[in-house]
C-alpha cells in the first residue's frame, strides 16, 4: 500500500470517529430539546432491586390473640399471633366451598357469654378490614349472607358452638355455620391450656361491667433499651434522600426553607406538595388529595406499602425489627374515599409506642398517598432476667386522678373514687410494650381508653411516661 | 473484506444519519421559535381584546435558570441590591438582610412572558380584580424571595419569577409555572 493511500485511510478513520461523535451529540441535542421530556421516573417506580417490598397480606395479621378457659379467666398472646391465624386461615381456605355456610347475627350478650363461659379463641385485628375484599384476597368463596358483614375486626371460635366461626364487624358479631364442619374447628380449642399470665375482665377485678382484660400478676424481661432515629447518623444525607425520592427530578427546583432549629421544609409550587424534615429525624409529607376511582382496601394498602418502600423503606430486616399494621380505617365513600393506615415499629417482637404517634402513618385517596408521616428508628431491644411488674390494677388506681385530669380537662378531681370509676368505665385495653421516651425505649404499661387515648406508665414503677390523644 | 470500501460505506451512513438528525434538530429549533412568536402574538391579541394595553416590549424567548439558596438575617435591615446573572433578587413580605449562598445544581426553562401575562390575567379574573384598561408597563425576569410564609426561616430559596409592572401594581408570576 502506498504512503498516500495509507494516509488517506487514516483520514477516513478520523472522519468516522468525528462523524460518530457528531451523531451522538446531535442525538443528545434532539433528545434534550424535545418539548416534553419523557419522565422515566414516572414510567418506572424507582425502587432499587434490593428494597424490601412486603406483600399486603403480610400486614393483615391479628394484633393479639386471647385464649378463654371457660372460667372467666383468659390469657393473651400479644407478641406474635401469626402462627395461630395462619393455620386457621389455611383450614378455612382448604374447606372453602365444601360446605353450605349459614350466616346469622348474634347478640352482644351471647358473644360475651361464649367467651367467658366456654373455651374460646379470639383473634383481634388492628383495624377495619373490608370483609368482602378479605374473602376475595384469601381465596374464600363467598356465600349468601356474607354481604351483611362489612368489616373483619375479630375472629372468634368457641366451645359454645364448636362448628361455627364468629366474625366481629364493628359492634356486630356474625356466626358462620358451615354444615358438617364441627371436627376441624373444634380441634383448635382442644389445644388451649392455661398459661401465665392469667387475665380477667376488668369488671371482675375492679368492679363494674367492663370486659377489658387485665393480668392479675405480670412478669417481664423487658429492660430499658437504646433507640436511635434513622436519620441520626447523617441527617443531611437522609433528608436529601427523602426529598429526592418525593420530588424526583423536580428536586432542584423545590423551595428549601431551613429554620434556626435545624428543621427543614421542602415546598413544591405554592404548597401543592410539602415535605417537612424535623431536626430530630421525623418526616411529614403532604399534598392535595385527589378524587378518583377507588382501588379498594388491599389496592390502597399495596400503594401505601410501595410508597413507604420508595420513601424511607421498610428496613433491611423488617421481620426482625420491623413494622406491624396497627390501624386501618376508611373514611368517605365513592371517589372521595380515604384510607388511613398506621404502622408501628417493633423491637424484639414488642411494639414501640410514642407520644408522637405511630412510626408510619399514611392517608390515601384514589390509590395515591397524600399524607405520609414517618418517625422511624433503629432499636436494639435488650432483655434481662424476668422480674415482677407493677400490677396493672395498681397502675390504674395510682394514676386515675392524672388520667381523669387529662381526659376531662378538669383539674379538680371530685374524689379518687369518681376518677377511678371514670377511668375503669372507659378502659379498652391494657398491654405491655416499649414507650419511646427521651431517645430510649422504656418498658411500659399501655393503658388504652375509649376515644383512642393511650396512657403510658413505667412497667416496674408505674411512673407516668406520657399519653396520646 | 475490503476495509477501505467498508469505511466509505460507514462514512456515507454516518453522514446521512447526521444530516437527518441535524435537519430534525434545526426544524425543532425553528418550530420552537415560531411557536413562541405565535404564542406571544396570540396572547397579546387576546389580552388586548380583553382591554389590556401592552406598552412593554415583551421578550419572546424564555431562559434556563436555577433556583437560588439564600441566608436570611432578620436582625439586620441593610439589604444590598442583590442580583444573580443580571437578574435582581426581590425580597417580599419582610425586611431582612439576605445573602446568596449558592444556585441550585440544575437549571430549568422558565415560561415565556406571554404565558406569564396570561397567567396574571387568569389569576386577576379568578379573584375578580381584573379591570379593562389595565396597562402592562414592563415584564422582566427576576428572582423572588417571599418571606410571608417562612417568618422564622434562617435559609430559604429564591425562585425565578416574571415581574409584571402594570398601571394597577406590580405582580410576580412563578416562572417555573407550577
Amino acid at each position: 500500500m502506498s504512503e498516500n493511500k495509507r494516509r488517506f485511510e487514516r483520514i477516513k478513520d478520523a472522519v468516522i470517529v468525528v462523524l460518530f461523535i457528531m451523531t451522538i451529540l446531535l442525538l443528545y441535542l434532539v433528545w434534550r430539546g424535545y418539548p416534553q421530556k419523557i419522565n422515566l421516573s414516572e414510567i418506572f417506580e424507582l425502587i432499587s432491586p434490593g428494597t424490601v417490598l412486603p406483600r399486603a397480606e403480610e400486614f393483615i395479621k391479628p394484633d393479639f390473640v386471647v385464649y378463654g378457659y371457660g372460667d372467666a379467666a383468659f390469657s393473651a398472646e400479644i407478641q406474635d399471633a401469626s402462627p395461630i391465624y395462619d393455620s386457621l386461615l389455611k383450614m378455612v381456605q382448604e374447606n372453602s366451598g365444601k360446605y353450605a355456610v349459614g350466616v346469622t347475627e348474634i347478640s352482644a350478650e351471647q358473644k360475651a357469654q361464649m367467651m367467658r363461659e366456654y373455651k374460646s379463641l379470639r383473634l383481634v385485628f388492628p383495624g377495619d378490614i373490608p370483609f368482602a375484599e378479605f374473602c376475595e384476597r384469601s381465596g374464600i368463596e363467598r356465600q349468601s349472607g356474607y354481604e351483611s358483614v362489612q368489616f373483619l375486626n375479630e375472629i372468634i371460635i368457641s366451645e359454645a358452638a364448636p362448628e361455627s366461626i364468629f366474625v366481629v364487624s364493628g359492634d356486630s358479631c356474625y356466626r358462620f355455620w358451615p354444615d358438617g364442619a364441627e371436627e376441624f374447628i373444634g380441634s383448635y380449642l382442644d389445644g388451649i391450656k392455661s398459661q401465665e399470665p392469667i387475665f380477667y375482665a376488668a369488671g371482675d377485678i375492679l368492679g363494674g361491667e367492663n370486659s377489658t382484660l387485665l393480668p392479675l400478676h405480670f412478669s417481664s424481661s423487658l429492660v430499658r433499651s437504646v433507640w436511635k432515629s434513622e436519620a441520626q447518623e447523617d441527617p443531611v444525607r437522609t433528608n436529601k434522600e427523602m426529598a429526592v425520592s418525593i420530588f424526583g427530578e423536580n428536586f432542584d427546583f423545590v423551595r428549601r426553607i431551613t429554620d434556626n432549629f435545624g428543621n427543614l421544609t421542602y415546598m413544591y409550587g405554592y404548597g401543592q406538595k410539602t415535605l417537612s424534615c424535623s431536626a430530630e429525624g421525623s418526616y411529614e409529607y403532604r399534598m392535595m388529595p385527589s378524587a378518583g376511582a377507588d382501588p379498594g382496601f388491599y389496592g390502597s394498602l399495596e400503594s401505601a406499602i410501595s410508597f413507604v418502600a420508595g420513601h424511607g423503606g421498610w428496613g433491611d430486616e423488617r421481620k426482625a425489627s420491623g413494622y406491624i399494621l396497627t390501624h386501618a380505617s376508611v373514611e368517605g365513600s365513592g371517589r372521595d374515599k380515604i384510607y388511613n393506615f398506621e404502622f408501628s415499629q417493633v423491637a424484639g417482637g414488642v411494639r414501640i409506642y410514642s407520644e408522637k404517634g405511630p412510626a408510619i402513618r399514611l392517608r390515601l385517596s384514589a390509590g395515591e398517598v397524600f399524607y405520609y408521616s414517618r418517625r422511624a428508628g433503629l432499636a436494639n431491644a435488650t432483655m434481662a432476667e424476668e422480674k415482677e411488674a407493677v400490677d396493672a390494677a395498681n397502675v390504674l388506681a395510682g394514676n386515675c386522678n392524672l388520667m381523669y385530669n387529662i381526659l376531662t380537662g378538669d383539674l379538680l378531681v371530685p374524689s379518687s373514687d369518681k376518677a377511678f370509676s371514670y377511668v375503669v368505665e372507659k378502659l379498652e385495653r391494657v398491654s405491655s410494650g416499649y414507650v419511646l421516651n427521651r431517645g430510649m425505649l422504656e418498658p411500659a404499661w399501655i393503658i388504652g381508653l375509649e376515644g383512642g387515648n393511650n396512657f403510658f406508665f413505667g412497667l416496674y414503677d408505674a411512673e407516668p411516661l406520657g399519653f396520646t390523644r | 473484506m475490503d476495509w477501505s470500501k467498508a469505511k466509505n460505506l460507514i462514512i456515507a451512513a454516518l453522514l446521512v444519519t447526521n444530516l437527518v438528525i441535524g435537519g430534525q434538530y434545526l426544524s425543532m429549533l425553528h418550530a420552537e421559535t415560531s411557536r413562541a412568536e405565535e404564542s406571544l402574538k396570540a396572547a397579546t391579541e387576546f389580552l388586548e381584546e380583553q382591554g389590556v394595553k401592552i406598552s412593554a416590549d415583551i421578550s419572546v424567548s424564555s431562559e434556563k435558570l436555577p433556583v437560588l439558596f439564600v441566608s436570611i438575617d432578620r436582625g439586620s435591615e441593610d439589604s444590598d441590591e442583590l442580583e444573580y446573572k443580571g437578574r435582581p433578587l426581590v425580597v417580599r413580605a419582610a425586611q431582612a438582610s439576605v445573602k446568596i449562598l449558592e444556585p441550585g445544581q440544575q437549571a430549568a426553562w422558565t415560561i415565556s412572558a406571554s404565558e406569564a401575562l396570561l397567567k396574571l390575567y387568569a389569576s386577576l379574573k379568578q379573584e375578580g380584580s381584573f379591570y379593562s384598561g389595565m396597562e402592562v408597563k414592563s415584564a422582566d425576569l427576576v428572582y423572588v424571595l417571599n418571606l410571608k410564609d417562612s417568618q422564622s426561616a434562617a435559609q430559604d430559596t429564591a425562585i425565578p419569577a416574571w415581574r409584571i409592572v402594570t398601571s394597577r401594581g406590580t405582580y410576580y408570576i412563578d416562572a417555573y409555572a407550577r
